[in-house]
C-alpha cells in the first residue's frame, strides 16, 4: 500500500518544490529588476534637473573656461582638468605601489607574513575619507608648499597623494587575490624550465593575472573619480586652468568638491542647480566611460599565456 | 534548500520593510501632527516642529532647542543644517515649520514663495559679525601694531588688485597674498561681498581657494603663510589675526569684538533669522520657540555660541 500511495505524495512534493522554485525565481526577478530601475530612475533624474542648464548653456558648459558661479559664469572646463589631473596623478601614484605590493604580499613573503600584513593594508581602506583629507590638509599641505615653494600648500600633487593613499588598499587587496589564484602549475612549470622567480613573475603570473589587475586599478579609479571631500579639503578648490594645464603644483578644482560645496546653499531652481546636475552629468559621463573602456580591454586581454 | 531559504528571507525582509515603512513613514514624515484639545492651553506641548538651515545658525537652533525640550519633555523639536538655501526651500515647501537663515531671501526665493502662498517672516535673533583674518606672519613686522585696513583695501585684495603684501604697505613682507573665500550661497559670503567688493565694483578674483565653512576657513588661514580670509565673529580663536578696519580712509579702525559690533561701529555686520511662513499663531509651538530663543536664556545661548545677542540675556 505504501509503495503505491508514495509515488504521488513523491510527485506532488516535487511539483510544490518546482513551484516554489518559480515563486523565488520571480522574487529574485523583481529584486534585481528593482536595483535596474533605481539606475534607470537616478540616470532620468540627474538628467532631468540637468537638462535646463544644458540647454541653456549648450556646449558653453563643458567648454568655458571660467568657474564663477557667484557672478553667474558656469564654464566646467577648469573643473573637467581639475578632477581628471587628481585622479591620473593618484593612479600614476598608486598603480606601481599597489602592484608591486601585491606581487611582494603573496610570492615573495611566507603566507604567514603576507596575510597579516595584507590585513592591515585593507584596513587603510576602511578609514572615512574626511580623516585623509584632515591629516592632507594638516600635514601634507604644508609639506608640499614648503618642498616646492609654492604659496598654498593645496594642490593637484597633494590631492593626487591623498587619492592615491586612499585607493591602494583596493588595488593591494583584489590584486594580490588574484596572483594568488594564478595555477600553482603554471608556476611550478615556469620554475621547471628554469626561469628565475622574477622571470616567473614576469612572463607567467602578472600575464596571467593581468586582467584582475586591471579590474582592480579600475576599481580603484572609480572610487578615485567619485571621492569628493578628502579632495575638496586638500586641492585648493580653486576653478582656474592651470598653467600649463599639467602643473601639478596649481590648485585646483574638481567636478565632486564643486558640487559638494555650492549644493548646500544654491536656490532650489535657479541656474547654477542645474548647473550643478549638469556637472553630475558630465561626471557620470566619465565614470560610463571608463567602464566601458575597462570592458573593452578586459575583453581583449588575454586570459591566460599558457595553453594548458 | 538553503537558496530557498535565503529567498524566503529576502521575501520576508522586502515584506517586512515595505509593510514597516508604510506604518512608520506617516508617523515620522514632517507634517504637523494632528493636536488633541486639551483643557488648558497646551495643546502645543504635543506638538513637534523641525527646525532647517544655514549651519551659521545651527548651533543656536540645536542647543535653544535642547535647551527647550528639557523644560517642556513633551515636544518634539527637531533642527537640520544644510544651508540657508535649503532653509528656505523646505519651509517654501512646507516640509519644516521653521527656516534658519544667515541672509535675507533672494529674488528667485520670494518669487517661488509667492508663487506657493507662502509669506515668509523673518525673526532676527542675533547679530553677527564679519572677521577679516590673516596668517601671524602677515604681520609679524608689524611689531605687535595690529593690521589695519580700509574696506577697499580689503576688496582690493580679495579681487586681485593687490597680488602682494608690500603693495597694501611697505613694512608687509614681500610675499604673495594667499586668498581663501567661502562658497556662493555662503551667507558669510554674501555679506563679505555685500560689503568689501560691491561698494568698489570689484569682484572676486578666479584664484582665489573655496573652502567651505567657517572652521575649515580658520584651520586653512591658521595653516597657510601669507594668506587672508573672512569668517563669522563666533570662529574667532587663537591661530589667526583678525585686521582692524575702516570704513573709509581717515576713519577709525576697529577690531572685531562684541563691543565694536554692539555699537555698530565694526564696519561688518549681519543679522542671523529665524523664518516661518506667516506670522506664528500665538501660543503655538512654533511662536513659542521663537519666543523662548528671543528670551533671556536663548539669548545666552546665542552669545554661548559666540554671536551677539539682540535682546536682554540673562544677568543682564
Amino acid at each position: 500500500m505504501g509503495i503505491i500511495s508514495n509515488p504521488p505524495s513523491l510527485l506532488n512534493i516535487i511539483d510544490f518544490m518546482k513551484k516554489k522554485g518559480a515563486i523565488i525565481e520571480i522574487v529574485l526577478a523583481i529584486v534585481s529588476l528593482s536595483s535596474v530601475l533605481i539606475l534607470v530612475l537616478i540616470v532620468v533624474f540627474v538628467f532631468n534637473e540637468a537638462l535646463p542648464a544644458l540647454l541653456f548653456l549648450g556646449p558653453r558648459l563643458i567648454l568655458g573656461g571660467k568657474w564663477a558661479p557667484y557672478y553667474e559664469e558656469y564654464g566646467a572646463l577648469p573643473l573637467i582638468l581639475g578632477s581628471l589631473l587628481v585622479v591620473l596623478g593618484s593612479a600614476l601614484i598608486a598603480v606601481p605601489l599597489g602592484v608591486l605590493s601585491a606581487i611582494f604580499l603573496t610570492e615573495y613573503l611566507p603566507r604567514s607574513l603576507g596575510e597579516p600584513l595584507r590585513s592591515i593594508i585593507e584596513l587603510l581602506g576602511t578609514i572615512p575619507s574626511i580623516i585623509y583629507g584632515f591629516l592632507g590638509m594638516i600635514f601634507i599641505a604644508p609639506v608640499i608648499s614648503n618642498l616646492f615653494e609654492v604659496p598654498l600648500g593645496k594642490t593637484a600633487l597633494t590631492g593626487s597623494i591623498v587619492l592615491s593613499i586612499m585607493i591602494v588598499p583596493t588595488i593591494v587587496s583584489i590584486s594580490s587575490e588574484v596572483i594568488a589564484s594564478v595555477p600553482k602549475e603554471y608556476k611550478m612549470a615556469a620554475l621547471a624550465l628554469g626561469a628565475t622567480k622574477w622571470q616567473c613573475i614576469k612572463s607567467v603570473i602578472l600575464p596571467t593575472a593581468m586582467p584582475g589587475i586591471f579590474a582592480s586599478i579600475l576599481l580603484a579609479l572609480g572610487r578615485a573619480i567619485g571621492e569628493t571631500i578628502a579632495v575638496l579639503m586638500v586641492c585648493g578648490c580653486v576653478p582656474i586652468i592651470p598653467s600649463p594645464p599639467w602643473n601639478y603644483l596649481s590648485p585646483v578644482h574638481t567636478l565632486t568638491s564643486a558640487i559638494a560645496l555650492d549644493m548646500g546653499e544654491v536656490a532650489i531652481g535657479s541656474l547654477h542647480y542645474h548647473v550643478l546636475f549638469g556637472l553630475g552629468v558630465i561626471l557620470m559621463l566619465i565614470t560610463f566611460t571608463v567602464n566601458t573602456i575597462a570592458d573593452i580591454l578586459l575583453k581583449k586581454a588575454p586570459r591566460s599565456v599558457i595553453r594548458v | 534548500m538553503k537558496t530557498s531559504t535565503l529567498a524566503l528571507i529576502s521575501l520576508l525582509s522586502f515584506v517586512l520593510g515595505t509593510v514597516v515603512g508604510l506604518i512608520i513613514g506617516p508617523i515620522i514624515s514632517p507634517q504637523t501632527p494632528q493636536t488633541r484639545a486639551f483643557p488648558e492651553d497646551s495643546a502645543w506641548r504635543k506638538e513637534s516642529i523641525r527646525v532647517v538651515g544655514s549651519t551659521t545658525v545651527l548651533p543656536i537652533g540645536s542647543e535653544c532647542a535642547k535647551a527647550f525640550m528639557k523644560k517642556y519633555k513633551t515636544v518634539k523639536i527637531t533642527v537640520e543644517g544644510g544651508g540657508s538655501g535649503r532653509g528656505y526651500k523646505e519651509l517654501i515647501d512646507g516640509v519644516c515649520q521653521i527656516g534658519m537663515a544667515s541672509r535675507p531671501p533672494k529674488e528667485k526665493e520670494l518669487e517661488l514663495a509667492r508663487k506657493k502662498g507662502v509669506f515668509l517672516v523673518l525673526h532676527k535673533i542675533a547679530v553677527d559679525a564679519i572677521a577679516i583674518v590673516v596668517h601671524p606672519s602677515v604681520v609679524e613686522r608689524l611689531g605687535g601694531e595690529p593690521l589695519k585696513l580700509t574696506l577697499e583695501d580689503v576688496g582690493k585684495i580679495f579681487a586681485g588688485k593687490y597680488t602682494r603684501w608690500s603693495e597694501v604697505d611697505p613694512r608687509l613682507p614681500d610675499e604673495e597674498i594667499v586668498v581663501f573665500t567661502r562658497e556662493h550661497g555662503s551667507g558669510t559670503r554674501d555679506t563679505f561681498e555685500k560689503f568689501c567688493l560691491k561698494p568698489f565694483g570689484l569682484k572676486l578674483k578666479p584664484g582665489a581657494s573655496e573652502v567651505p565653512s567657517n572652521p575649515t576657513m580658520r584651520l586653512s588661514v591658521e595653516k597657510t603663510p601669507y594668506s587672508i580670509g573672512y569668517l563669522g565673529m563666533g570662529f574667532l580663536k587663537g591661530g589667526v589675526v583678525a585686521v582692524h578696519l575702516a570704513e573709509k580712509k581717515g576713519e577709525l579702525y576697529y577690531e572685531p569684538t562684541r563691543e565694536n559690533a554692539i555699537a555698530g561701529i565694526y564696519p561688518i555686520v549681519r543679522y542671523l533669522y529665524l523664518v516661518t511662513n506667516g506670522i506664528p499663531e500665538s501660543g503655538s509651538l512654533i511662536d513659542r520657540f521663537i519666543d523662548f530663543v528671543k528670551s533671556p536664556e536663548g539669548q545666552s545661548i546665542v552669545e554661548k555660541c559666540g554671536f551677539i545677542a539682540m535682546y536682554p540675556r540673562q544677568g543682564d
